[in-house]
């Protein structure tokens, strides 16, 4: 009878302490930290091989499994007074999604030249679209300059996807 | 009495299936293979399950988070093992896995995995404390795309999607009306070139294992069982034009079972699995999981 009472505590014992403790995060529950996280970064990302830097903004946040839409500017510093002015990137900007914790990424986004009110494309400036976040979490948005199929030069910027 | 051990241990073989659940996110775990586990010559299963995510992703932090929208998965698996000779027997699994996420739906072929298994400890005495231990071999096929390869975010993945070999055991014992079992398992998972639209490279898995302890109680048609099994993968990294470390994955699945056995040769188990009750989980999807399968069996 003892050793059966034993027993009985020690399973008892096994599965209270291997009982999840789960760490939830605090969010607001529409995804629209992603927004918050990034709107108004200036600068504040470079292309190191081209010399170049980025700006972007959520033009449409993506809330949930819905669709995101980003602007993004590069600038390259003037030969006439070293300050940042709107320049095109040298070959084809790209721009993938990552999730490194779990290993995946998400659907391809398009990038598409940012025209001005008469038609004209806008010096230094695209539209990226198709950006699905699927799930909560870290991600990475992976901005790449391609020559030839060949990566040239590449910059990320990490977010995390609140709950 | 034996022919109630015997049965029990038959009906814990219905259980064993749940502990290839897989993690709810982007593919899957390795699958454990068929094996007959009690005194019959040949088993087939069917089984049904239905998942869905409760925990949409766990980072490596340990951070749980999740949205209103989650992915669900169902999977179709047929299983069947039969004896080579009297300590030897070969196990096949084919899975079929559909997995949706707001009205998109991927499905296909998950990975097959084919098994050779050898009753090293028998148990023809009936012995009352020696347990009955099977080893087996495994070798599983990427006939699932991996998580890593999908360009939809892992929702069409539908397993590891690597060739794999595994090494395992189950050792399992019957006293009176109460049954129990260990099952550990090792495997290698092998590295794959692949590419799509976005990447191109080399996916490098590592090692992978599992622990499962469970046990049940009998009466004369029922068996009532419980599980635990944690999972662990190696991180599987990425190298070519761009590169990634990966992190590992780590989950534990809890799984209770209610089995009716109307004759020798059929039964059914119903059972329920969580993965969000037990283990540390990181960097993976915790899902719940209803399952329903039917057995048919063939003595000796």
């Amino acid at each position: 009878m003892f050793g059966k009472n034993v027993l009985f505590l020690g399973v008892v014992c096994f599965l209270f302490l291997g009982c999840a403790q789960p760490k939830y995060e605090n969010g607001n529950g529409t995804g629209s930290e992603i927004g918050r996280q990034a709107q108004g970064q200036s600068l504040g990302l470079s292309f190191a091989n081209a010399g170049m830097q980025m700006a972007w903004r959520w033009e449409k946040d993506p809330i949930g499994t819905e669709e995101g839409i980003l602007l993004l500017r590069t600038y390259k510093a003037s030969t006439l007074d070293g300050l940042p002015e709107p320049t095109d990137v040298t070959g084809a900007l790209t721009m993938k999604l990552w999730m490194p914790d779990m290993g995946h990424g998400s659907s391809p986004t398009t990038v598409e030249r940012l025209l001005d009110a008469s038609g004209q494309i806008v010096p230094g400036s695209y539209r990226i679209k198709g950006i699905y976040f699927i799930m909560p979490g870290l991600w990475e948005m992976i901005f790449e300059i391609q020559e030839g199929g060949v990566i040239r030069d590449s910059a990320k910027i990490t977010l995390t996807r609140a709950s | 009495m034996i022919a109630q051990r015997s049965l029990s241990l038959a009906l814990l073989s219905a259980l064993l299936p749940s502990l290839a659940q897989a993690a709810a996110c982007c593919g899957g775990g390795f699958a454990l293979p068929s094996l007959i586990a009690g005194d019959d010559k040949a088993q087939i299963s069917s089984s049904y399950s239905f998942s869905e995510l409760a925990i949409d992703n766990v980072d490596s932090r340990g951070i749980w988070r999740k949205w209103d929208q989650h992915q669900s998965v169902q999977t179709f698996k047929i299983e069947g093992a039969h004896l080579l000779s009297d300590r030897w027997q070969a196990g096949l699994s084919v899975p079929i896995i559909r997995r949706s996420l707001t009205g998109q739906n991927y499905s296909g072929l998950g990975d097959v995995a084919a098994s050779v298994a050898f009753e090293y400890l028998p148990d023809w005495d009936y012995n009352p404390i020696r347990p009955k231990g099977i080893g087996f071999f495994q070798l599983t096929t990427p006939t699932g795309k991996s998580k890593a390869e999908s360009e939809v975010g892992g929702l069409d993945s539908r397993g590891n999607g690597f060739w794999a070999i595994g090494l395992g055991t189950l050792l399992s014992k019957s006293i009176r009306n109460v049954d129990g079992f260990v099952s550990l398992e090792g495997h290698r998972s092998l590295r794959k070139e692949f590419s799509n639209s976005q990447m191109n490279g080399t996916l490098n898995p590592g090692f992978g294992g599992s622990l499962g302890l469970g046990g049940g109680f009998n009466t004369r048609s029922w068996r009532f069982g419980t599980s635990i099994t944690w999972f662990y993968e190696d991180p599987v990294s990425v190298r070519g034009n761009v590169n990634f470390d990966g992190f590992l994955e780590r989950y534990a699945t809890g799984v209770l079972a209610a089995s009716y056995m109307p004759s020798d040769e059929w039964s059914g188990t119903l059972s329920y699995a969580d993965q969000t009750l037990f283990g540390s989980p990181v960097n993976t999807s915790l899902g719940r999981t209803v399952a329903l399968q039917l057995q048919r069996r063939w003595g000796r």
